[in-house]
């Protein structure tokens, strides 16, 4: 098992993995199939996948974002910015038939790890994701918590989506 | 449309503020606390490196899949 990054453009041989891949939600899936190869090709983000033997376990995009925090939450700094860096995890998911081998959390462990490392490079303090209702738990069981903003809340208006970050700390490696 | 030619601002364009803002001492011991989600588990951050290292390799995978 190897984390590796999709570059573009995808050649008929990974149309074929990206066809194969189910993780049962088909929002999910969709992106995999419709939406990384633009994605990819453009910069506009990054696709990591988990492969095994040929096959794609998981796959997370990324993107660079911001994160709006509660005045409470900024501190001080309320008067210096509004928003702050975060990297946003646009799309995961792990194959059903992978699914109970922890290939998410490894995906999510080995997303916070290449965030840090960036954030040596580009100020960035958080990770950012639009979790399902069902996904809440697990990303709350990784350490994330629930943005209060009205920004963030605003943002999701109507959707069944809670909007998640994770602290990357203050301290560097 | 007209050509448009862009002014290059000089440094006279940019006077102190008058009140800049200062943040020192305990102010950023209070930021830094304030601004934390919680405690940052540092042995959590630490394991996520192990993993990082222990799984990704910066090549394309898209030669996995042939």
């Amino acid at each position: 098992m190897e984390l590796r990054r999709l570059k573009g453009p995808f050649e008929p041989h990974v149309q074929r993995a990206i066809e194969a891949f189910d993780c049962g939600n088909s929002e999910v899936n969709g992106f995999l199939r419709h939406y990384a190869e633009p994605i990819v090709d453009h910069r506009l983000g990054t696709v990591l996948v988990l492969v095994e033997d040929g096959e794609i376990l998981s796959f997370v995009s990324l993107s660079f974002a911001s994160v709006s925090l509660t005045n409470a939450e900024k501190g001080v700094f309320r008067a210096v910015t509004t928003a702050y860096g975060a990297v946003r995890i646009g799309s995961i998911g792990t194959a059903t038939r992978h699914q109970g081998r922890s290939c998410g959390s490894a995906l999510l462990q080995a997303t916070v790890a290449r965030a840090r490392r960036v954030s040596e490079t580009v100020g960035l303090r958080y990770l950012v994701a639009d979790a399902n209702q069902e996904r809440v738990s697990w990303y709350r069981e990784h350490g994330w918590v629930a943005n209060r903003s009205r920004k963030e809340q605003d943002r999701l208006a109507g959707r069944a989506l809670t909007s998640m970050r994770f602290d990357l700390g203050s301290s560097t490696r | 449309m007209a050509a448009h030619k862009t002014r290059i601002p000089k440094l006279e364009d940019f006077p102190p503020a008058d009140d800049p803002i200062v943040i020192e001492g305990d102010d950023v011991t209070a930021f830094l606390e304030s601004m934390a989600a919680g405690p940052v588990d540092e042995e959590y951050l630490l394991e996520c490196d192990r993993v990082y290292e222990r799984l990704y390799r910066d090549e394309p995978a898209n030669d996995l899949f042939r």
